[in-house]
């Protein structure tokens, strides 16, 4: 019982956390053309992995 | 460390809507001592969690820790870069024609303040206390004409200095 409450916990945490860095990718895309710096790229591609994390953390939710 | 520089005289940046004639003569944020409290944060949630995660692992499956540390090392990351990004965008920055602050709060709204070199009437410098002292920095305030918006540069470095440059552009402009 308690096995399946953390994997559904895990699941809407890692969901939200998604939801999370979706906007967050599109924030720094606002910030980067606000202001344009010799970091832009980096800014955007590590906003970017974050993106991919929380589908590195939905996955494994899924396999707890 | 350039990336860490908190006052850019001739910086290689661009900002939307700037002129084409128009050159940027400097580049301020806040100074990096003042963002040490979320590195330390960072790691003081990471030590948080590494307790926490020893006190209950008993009650935990291998994978569930895995899971937590994860999403735990995930999170703080997280956490650093929304800092460091809150820090690294909210600028100060003074062209040949005007001034001009860009915040972003909690980096989803997007405040956009500038006024005219000719509008500016005085510059007010307020520093003081124990590591404003120590690492020379503290607040600048443009005032300008009538009810016209106000200009703050916050825990801004070498706050003598950016006065003084800025006093010399409003001389040459007049």
């Amino acid at each position: 019982m308690i096995d399946l409450f953390f994997k559904i916990f895990a699941f809407f945490f890692s969901f939200f956390y998604l939801l999370y860095a979706i906007v967050f990718f599109q924030q720094s895309k606002v910030l980067v053309r606000t202001t344009k710096t010799e970091i832009d790229r980096w800014v955007l591609l590590i906003s970017f992995v974050q993106v991919l994390l929380s589908f590195v953390l939905i996955f494994y939710s899924f396999i707890l | 460390m350039s990336i860490l520089k908190s006052f850019i005289i001739k910086p290689k940046v661009k900002f939307e809507f700037q002129h084409d004639d128009e050159e940027i003569i400097f580049l301020v944020r806040a100074h990096p001592i003042t963002q040490i409290y979320w590195v330390i944060n960072g790691f003081l949630m990471g030590i948080i969690i590494f307790i926490l995660i020893s006190v209950f692992s008993v009650y935990l499956t291998s994978k569930q820790i895995v899971f937590i540390f994860l999403f735990a090392i995930v999170f703080i990351f997280s956490y650093w870069w929304f800092s460091f990004l809150s820090w690294y965008f909210n600028v100060g920055i003074v062209t040949s024609q005007r001034v001009i602050d860009i915040d972003f709060y909690y980096l989803t709204y997007k405040e956009i303040t500038s006024a005219l070199l000719d509008n500016i009437e005085d510059i007010t410098i307020k520093s003081g206390g124990f590591f404003p002292s120590i690492f020379n920095y503290g607040n600048v305030f443009v005032q300008t004409a009538g009810t016209k918006v106000n200009i703050e540069f916050m825990n801004c470095p070498q706050p003598e200095k950016i006065k003084e440059i800025i006093n010399n552009l409003l001389q040459k402009n007049q």
